[in-house]
């Protein structure tokens, strides 16, 4: 466990070893921001002990320089292979964005799922970000023409979206399956609720996307921006029937959250073989007593950093406690 | 760094600007008209290799594996950094053709997402002609272990398997 008081340093912290294992910010900071102000640079230092195997980690941090990975001092030059290193799952007070906010919060959750679940899906993940910029710069520079050159350009960035759009989304569908039961339960377990979680995921379109893309040319060239593909399918959260955005109280969304955080967390165990470093930012401040015992009671196997401005949520037993002042660990 | 190094790098870097050109035929670095490739008499003018970069062709020369002649692009598709197919040296591709009796092209461009776009694009434009065009294969690399090679790279050496030797 992690105490201080507001602006001591927890959240840094967990920010840190979160970072060392994705390499981006869980609050999407800039990279600028991590350097301390007036420093030219950051270092994420931390070792890494998975059974008997041990790992050093290293991270220099130096915008707008690409950050410097070092794993036992080699250089790691895919950031997937530290994703295989090590593994975290966050809780923050922010979460609840995930049930309440658009769609965009819920299909990066399922990404940052399904990277964490299968590092390899990285790559895929970028492909589709980056190939959706070229295309909706292409559309724009259209300016709603199609020229011979724009038809044959926009012919080959459909393939290549249709390819890793196809892959995430299928991989996305995957991991919903795995989920939903895992949540489901978990959900069940911190409300005492008889009725569940329904998790239902829905693409943007019908059949395959290479003919999506070719059937909705005209309109993406109208409107400059891609219509169909994996950014504009939705994860549909509800619970007894009751969409979890709109109907659900605020009560019962902070569940929806914890049990989809807790479920995300059991799939990444399960597809690893160990379970992620559970990372709890100041997660209890906003639960009730009895929510804040049953999540105690649903923390995982594995190793937990909790931090907290209060007193140590109800049931938590820690082996550790760490004091932060002004950014240092005091005692 | 001394006086007299600093003097001797500033010189070099202005040698370099003022003797060599971009060869007229293929667009890489070179010291004349046309480079020491496209002037060799013993290359085999019928196959051309398009790469996006001068320091691809360096990177395909030191594989001792390719003959041919070469063809620089000058980058690779991109729409967010305003490169369409009239900033490449397409046309320019198009006109070598004929006149070179160009039989295949090979597509050297990056293994990344710009890079297969502007293959693609090529191919599309080139294969109608009756040509043969290649892709250079992506895949696992020599010395390798499968567990560790991503989705797609494993992806793509799949789809460019070949028959086994025996």
């Amino acid at each position: 466990m992690v105490s201080g008081e507001n602006g001591a340093g927890k959240t840094s912290m967990l920010e840190a070893i979160a970072y060392g294992s994705a390499l981006r910010s869980f609050r999407n900071s800039p990279r600028e921001s991590l350097v301390r102000t007036g420093a030219s640079s950051a270092t994420v230092r931390m070792e890494v002990t998975d059974g008997s195997h041990r790992s050093l980690v290293e991270i220099g941090i130096a915008p707008p320089a690409r950050d410097q990975v070092l794993r036992n001092k080699q250089r790691v030059l895919r950031a997937q292979e530290l994703l295989e290193t090590v593994r975290t799952t966050i809780f923050t007070p922010d979460d609840m964005a995930l049930v309440k906010a658009g769609p965009q919060e819920r299909r990066d959750f399922l990404d940052d799922l399904a990277v964490s679940a299968r590092p390899r899906l990285l790559p895929v993940r970028q492909a589709v970000e980056r190939v959706l910029r070229q295309r909706n710069v292409l559309l724009r520079q259209a300016g709603g023409r199609e020229t011979r050159d724009v038809a044959a350009t926009l012919d080959v960035w459909d393939d290549q979206l249709a390819r890793a759009g196809s892959e995430l989304t299928e991989a996305r569908e995957t991991l919903v399956a795995e989920l939903l039961p895992l949540a489901s339960s978990a959900f069940v377990r911190l409300t005492n609720l008889e009725q569940g979680l329904g998790l239902e995921y829905r693409r943007s379109y019908d059949g395959d996307l290479a003919g999506a893309l070719a059937a909705r040319r005209g309109e993406d060239l109208r409107r400059q921006m891609t219509t169909a593909g994996p950014h504009r399918d939705e994860l549909l959260v509800a619970s007894g029937g009751l969409d979890a955005r709109t109907r659900l109280s605020q009560g019962r969304q902070r569940c929806v959250t914890l049990a989809l955080r807790l479920g995300a967390h059991a799939v990444v165990g399960m597809r690893a073989g160990v379970p992620p470093v559970l990372l709890l930012d100041d997660a209890f401040s906003e639960l009730d007593d009895t929510t804040a015992r049953a999540l105690v009671a649903e923390l995982p196997l594995g190793q937990a950093i909790l931090t907290t401005a209060g007193p140590l949520p109800p049931g938590a037993r820690p082996d550790a406690v760490v004091e932060l002042r002004g950014g240092r660990i005091v005692a | 760094m001394t006086k007299e190094d600093a003097v001797r790098l500033a010189r070099a870097i202005v040698e370099v600007k003022e003797r060599t050109v971009l060869c007229s035929v293929c667009f890489n670095i070179g010291m004349g008209e046309r480079c020491a490739i496209c002037a060799d008499e013993r290359r085999d003018g019928s196959v051309v290799c398009v790469v996006e970069d001068p320091r691809d062709i360096v990177a395909v020369e030191r594989t001792r594996e390719f003959r041919g002649r070469y063809h620089v692009l000058g980058g690779a598709l991109s729409p967010i950094d305003g490169i369409g197919p009239e900033q490449i040296r397409v046309r320019e591709l198009l006109a070598r053709l004929e006149p070179e009796h160009v039989a295949e092209v090979i597509l050297c461009t990056n293994p990344n997402l710009e890079g297969e776009a502007t293959a693609m694009y090529l191919a599309r434009l080139l294969k109608p002609l009756g040509l043969h065009v290649t892709r250079i294969a992506s895949g696992l690399p020599v010395g390798g272990d499968l567990e560790y090679a991503d989705e797609l790279t494993l992806g793509r050496a799949l789809e460019g398997r070949r028959e086994a030797a025996t």
